[in-house]
């Protein structure tokens, strides 16, 4: 399998806000009734990947963007990037909707997701 | 007394912000969901308040995603012992509770509430045999806790002893005084 970025999530401190922009700037579709209350954001072309919006305390860094990274086994994955120098933030763990993801940063200090779906994404 | 180490600030803001403990003594309740929305509701919190909660016990490896329906409490009993912090933030995180005990007593009826209070005389080195006292209470609590299968509601228990006088120091130098002729 190879391991596509299938998922781009905002990190902000602002959600609901930048809900507000991107849908007004480019007619993007959040909706949020999942049980996370996960922005999902759906860009509604064909080309290109649909993403999220999630929250991140005021004090707590910068806002950003991350990459969910599939992989077939999460675990393993996240042992091999161990191995090469990626650190992990969050282990794996199974959300409501059934998707597995663990979170890690890179090493040069970028944090991403690896995920595996039966479905897609996320909540 | 256990040396001052550093925090993280997650390790600070769960100790800090009650909602943390509320969160992880909610998944051991009867009916518990895992679903933001509800804890929510329960908690009387915004959604995305959960969330960023949610996302710092997840770092700290205190609560666990195990499958769709099913969040464990994986925190060490006790995550930092108070004395760790400096006094004005021990200060803060009490303050905090007894505000929040505020709002509880108001929201539900007496009859859903457990109080003591008492007015004392004591003596002030009998402090440390006091709070060793409480601890074992609370240990004894936690077991008969424990053995309850069907819990279905998180409550907020304080323990609160504080000097209404001033230190009597009149007093004490007399006594001393008296000691020393002896």
């Amino acid at each position: 399998m190879n391991n596509p970025v299938m998922h781009w999530q905002i990190l902000s401190k602002q959600p609901d806000a930048l809900e507000k922009f991107y849908s007004s700037l480019f007619g993007w579709q959040v909706n949020s009734d999942n049980p996370l209350g996960y922005k999902t954001v759906k860009t509604g072309s064909k080309s290109g990947i649909d993403g999220g919006i999630w929250p991140i305390a005021p004090n707590e860094g910068h806002s950003m963007v991350q990459l969910f990274v599939q992989v077939e086994d999460v675990k393993a994955y996240l042992d091999k990037a161990k191995n090469l120098g990626g650190t992990v933030v969050i282990p794996p763990q199974v959300l409501p909707g059934g998707d597995e993801m663990a979170v890690l940063v890179d090493p040069d200090g970028i944090p991403f997701a690896i995920f595996k779906s039966e479905k897609y994404f996320p909540g | 007394m256990p040396s001052r180490k550093e925090l993280s600030l997650d390790e600070f803001q769960v100790i800090s912000e009650w909602y943390h403990s509320a969160i992880l003594e909610l998944t051991k309740i009867r009916g518990f969901r895992t679903d933001t929305r509800w804890i929510a509701k329960q908690l009387d919190l915004s959604p995305e308040h959960v969330n960023i909660a949610i996302q710092r016990l997840l770092r700290l490896g205190f609560l666990e995603m195990k499958r769709r329906e099913e969040w464990l409490d994986r925190s060490p009993g006790v995550v930092v012992p108070m004395e760790v912090l400096p006094e004005p933030a021990q200060k803060n995180i009490y303050k905090q509770a007894h505000e929040l005990s505020h709002l509880l007593i108001e929201k539900s009826p007496m009859g859903a509430q457990l109080h003591g209070h008492a007015v004392l005389a004591l003596g002030r080195e009998q402090l440390p045999e006091i709070l060793d006292l409480y601890e074992r209470f609370q240990e004894k609590l936690s077991k008969l806790i424990e053995a309850h299968p069907q819990k279905d509601a998180v409550y907020q228990l304080i323990f609160s002893l504080c000097p209404l006088t001033r230190p009597n120091e009149e007093a004490n130098k007399k006594e001393n005084k008296e000691k020393h002729l002896e």
